[in-house]
């Protein structure tokens, strides 16, 4: 093979060929891998800085080794064998991760989930599946849809990510204002520890019996362990679902009135503000939406009165602050092209450097924050483009998600461009309260704002990362610190 | 999208583009210019500026993909596939070795990662270019060649005999409206079901000939394994064929060779201009037009297994709704749908000639398939492709229609 590395400080391991015997023995010969096209497939994830370095021919990371557990008994022993050697250990479910939480920094041992895909049990008294943690989203949803339930949890990667990579990442999908965030869906869940011990966490509605063990793995990015199984919420299909659009005259009204509706309480499965840059760029075919910001609000319910109802509250709301009804002629469209996701694949090509980043923050600084963003990104040379939009929503605040675009200018580098990109973003909502991330992650991209967003709690996730995996086995170079690249 | 739309849908673009400092546009316009060299590669079948496309998205298919499915292992995700031979083409890996030049066949050409592709891109279709041109580097994995070389030999995909002279399907007749294009699975391995459209062609009084000693493979198998001056040959033999046959329509049994005979030769420089059928098109316009008139009750209950070939990609959605059009009008006959069918029907395993080259993951896609189809409790699986129902037969031990068994049995007598 033919490559350069970007992140090149790999581990050493003595004996590669041993190892691969050790782990074959415990997956069997087929499931584990050294060979060329088996370590470059999984040397990156989604982190879209990859995407330029694929055109350049240079790979992220590069693992030693691949293997494909089968199940958490077989999980155990590859722990327990990379903890006795030291050698990193990368969970990867579908690699659409986008802060880089799944690129082998130091090389090791990629263990992929995606042979572990079993339902192990639909239970429709409680409402909840458990299923094993390698299970693709939108197989699920076919599975339960084939028994009349709804999976709530909808990402717009759901075509390409795991439950796993779900629960470390924390994930929020597209109907996350009514069903929740992962967080809200997962009941209790499975875990291979970095030690190779196997715990279960005890299924309840809720409990009132010391610190909540499961909540710990959530956003952990593969640093605590190996998620192999979780029970998680489903719901009745609903009866009813109907969609609204409003077009206001600018950000601060549009979060005003979203904010109202969640005030009172009113919980739309889906409400989406674009500012006038995506409103331009989606809802060009709509003439109420000039030089204005559309809003979509959808309502779902097995209750058709209660969808009537939100439906008409919304609509209150939306009057209340000056919105024009643009009718469903939107909403449409966003359900046509929701998961068009292409603009990587047409741009990256034509030099240009570009991410998304999503950020949360409190109502009374939502405004500012949102601004502060967008002004910080402006500053930065070559920057062509900065638009955002909100994507998911609380009674207390709000999540904003921005795009940046932009050229690399001279005498600088496409990841200078990009890493300036990412701090600006992150000055702007620090500076507004905010927090660095609503669902993507810390990855590597984020990984060195996190004293500046944790302060000393830092040093306690920390504290809990080196008692649970003492050799620091578990996904180094992610979340806590950043990787090193020489 | 007109014009009009057209302008107005990139304005947002033009603005972006056009309001910035020199400097900065220069640098953009500087990025149009140069997006070649990102995937430019000499000699090569491969529309690399599409490979390129699909090897960075992030794999928003991947879940249909059968072959992944199975083999559960990332290599093989459709946009994984892109990028590792993306890779290969631009010299940064080594496609001689085999495991690596093996990627480009793990894939069943199913299209099921075009019915979900923003970009109308099918991963399938590039991994075919791909397998052109190691076949012009004389790479091949285990199977293929010698596949290629045994259809050559015997101008069949199969033993020659099914095609013999002496066959009863050999049927010829003096200005045929129609030529009954047999496919090889269908001819060697379901002659009844060839001995069903016959009956069903002599019941709506068309005058039909097939050659069977005289016909070829069309080819359609080894353009999708990249040999492509065997399928040239071929496909100039078959137009030599119907020529000499007279007839203007051609109708086959199998929608990949109506596929190969409409779409590939054309796309290999043979501009013919016979009208292609699939058995599925054609039967509902004899329906339609009142040429047949299927009266005799067929009892039985059915489901049915939309091939993927003429039911999205290449040759549109036409036939998911012919085949229900058909369903309809034969009495008596219990019709039971599989959760997944029409545009997101599931691969039968034997798409892409999988089985000659991974016979276990085609038979495991296969068996999937199977499990679905009787999760509806029908009695019999029906399809409209013979590699389809040779594959569930093969997998199942249980006898698979064809449609126009089904349409036969229906038909007085
Ligand atoms: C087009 C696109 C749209 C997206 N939309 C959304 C969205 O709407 N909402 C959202 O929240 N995210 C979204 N994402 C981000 C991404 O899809 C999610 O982070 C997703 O949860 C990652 O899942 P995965 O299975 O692909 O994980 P991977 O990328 O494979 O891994 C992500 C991280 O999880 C770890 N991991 C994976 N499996 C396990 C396991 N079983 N146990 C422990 N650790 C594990 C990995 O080590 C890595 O650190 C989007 C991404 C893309 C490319
Ligand atoms: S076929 Fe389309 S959706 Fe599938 S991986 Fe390629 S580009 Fe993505």
């Amino acid at each position: 093979m033919n490559f350069d590395i970007v992140y090149k400080k790999r581990v050493e391991i003595g004996d590669i060929n041993k190892l691969k015997t050790q782990l074959s023995e415990i997956v069997g010969t087929e499931w584990a891998s050294t060979e060329e096209a088996d370590l470059v497939a999984y040397s990156k994830d989604y982190q879209l800085i990859t995407n330029r370095w694929i055109m350049e021919g240079t790979l992220p990371g590069l693992p030693h080794i691949i293997v494909w557990p089968e199940n958490e008994l077989q999980i155990s022993q590859i722990l327990k064998i990379a903890n006795e050697q030291k050698i990193p250990v990368v969970p990867y479910g579908e690699g659409s991760g986008v802060v880089g939480a799944a690129i082998p920094v130091y090389g090791g041992i990629m263990v992929d989930m995606k042979r572990m895909t079993k339902i192990i049990e639909i239970n429709k008294q409680n409402l909840t599946i458990t299923v094993q943690s390698g299970a693709n989203g939108k197989w699920l949803e076919r599975e339960l849809e084939k028994k009349g339930f709804l999976i709530g949890h909808v990402p717009q990667s759901f075509h390409t990510s795991t439950v796993g990579g779900w629960i470390a990442h924390r994930a929020a999908g597209q109907f996350s204002t009514k069903y929740g965030k992962i967080e809200d869906i997962v009941l209790s869940m499975r875990v291979v520890l970095p030690t190779g011990e196997i715990v279960d966490t005890k299924l309840y509605p809720r409990a009132s019996d010391g610190p909540q063990i499961e909540k710990l793995f959530l956003s952990s990015e593969g640093t605590l362990g190996i998620v192999t199984q979780a029970t998680i919420k489903m719901w009745p299909l609903p009866k009813k679902q109907e969609g609204v659009a409003y077009a206001f005259k600018n950000i601060e009204d549009s979060l005003k009135a979203t904010q109202l509706v969640m005030q009172k309480q009113v919980y739309p499965a889906v409400i989406r503000i674009y500012d006038q840059n995506e409103t331009e760029r989606h809802f060009y075919a709509e003439p109420k939406a000039k030089n204005r910001v559309m809003v979509i609000f959808v309502c779902e319910a097995p209750i058709e009165s209660l969808v009537d109802l939100e439906i008409s509250e919304i609509r209150k709301s939306c009057i209340e602050c000056n919105g024009t009804d643009c009718g469903v002629g939107p909403v449409k469209h966003w359900f046509e092209t929701r998961f068009n996701v292409k603009e990587s694949s047409i741009y990256i090509p034509k030099g240009q450097i570009a991410d998304t980043i999503e950020i949360s923050v409190m109502w009374d600084t939502a405004v500012e924050c949102y601004h502060s963003v967008i002004a910080e990104l402006k500053k930065i040379d070559g920057l062509i483009l900065a638009s955002g939009h909100a994507s998911h929503f609380y009674p207390n605040g709000v999540c904003f998600y921005f795009t940046f675009s932009g050229v690399v200018q001279d005498g600088k580098t496409p990841e200078d461009f990009y890493v300036s990109a990412w701090d600006a973003a992150m000055i702007g909502t620090l500076k507004a309260k905010g927090s660095i991330s609503h669902h993507h992650g810390i990855g590597i991209s984020r990984a060195r704002w996190m004293r500046d967003e944790h302060g000393p709690v830092l040093t306690l996730m920390k504290r809990i990362k080196s008692t649970l995996d003492p050799n620091n086995i578990m996904n180094p170079g992610k979340l806590y610190d950043e990787p090193e690249r020489e | 999208m007109g014009i009009l739309e057209k302008i107005k849908k990139n304005k947002w673009l033009a603005k972006l583009l056009f309001t910035n400092p020199p400097r900065v546009t220069k640098k953009i316009i500087n990025g149009f210019r140069h997006e070649k060299d990102f995937y430019h590669v000499e000699n090569t079948h491969v529309d690399m500026k599409e490979l390129l496309k699909c090897a960075l998205c992030p794999n928003m298919c991947r879940f249909e993909c059968p072959a992944l499915r199975v083999t559960q292992k990332e290599m093989y995700a459709p946009a994984t596939k892109a990028r590792l031979m993306y890779h290969g083409e631009r010299g940064n890996l080594d496609l001689t070795d085999l495991h690596t030049a093996e990627v480009a066949y793990m894939c069943t050409n199913c299209d099921g990662c075009r019915e979900w592709c923003p970009m109308d891109i099918s991963t399938g279709d590039l991994l075919v270019q791909v397998r052109a041109d190691l076949v012009d580097r004389d790479i091949h994995i285990p199977g293929t060649k010698e596949f290629n070389n045994r259809v050559i030999e015997n101008q069949t995909a199969f033993v020659p005999d099914t095609f013999s002279r002496d066959s009863e399907l050999n049927v010829k007749m003096d200005n045929p409206e129609v030529f009954y294009y047999t496919g090889c699975v269908m001819a060697e391995k379901k002659p009844e079901s060839v001995k069903a459209n016959m009956k069903v062609f002599e019941k709506a009084g068309i005058r039909y000939c097939t050659y069977t000693d005289e016909r070829t493979c069309c080819g359609g198998p080894l353009a999708t394994l990249g040999f492509n001056e065997t399928v040239k040959e071929f496909a100039r033999k078959n137009l030599d064929l119907f020529d000499k046959s007279g007839a203007k329509i051609i109708v086959t049994d199998c929608p990949a060779c109506t596929n190969t005979i409409r779409n590939t030769y054309k796309a290999l420089g043979f501009n013919h201009k016979f009208e292609t059928y699939t058995s599925v098109e054609f039967y509902r316009h004899l329906l339609q037009e009142g040429r047949l008139t299927p009266t005799k009750p067929v009892n039985i209950s059915i489901t049915y297994h939309d091939p993927c070939i003429s039911s999205r990609g290449k040759m549109g959605t036409i036939d998911i709704e012919n085949a229900r059009y058909i369903f309809s009008r034969i009495p008596g006959l219990d019709f039971r749908e599989v959760h997944l069918h029409g545009t997101v029907t599931q691969c039968c395993g034997r798409g892409g000639v999988s089985h000659v080259h991974h016979p276990e993951i085609s038979d495991t896609i296969g068996k999937q398939r199977i499990e679905q189809l009787r999760e509806t409790g029908a009695e019999y699986i029906v399809s409209a492709c013979p590699a389809c129902e040779e594959g569930f037969m093969f997998n199942d031990g249980n006898p698979v229609l064809d449609i126009g068994e089904i349409l036969a049995r229906s038909i007085e007598e």
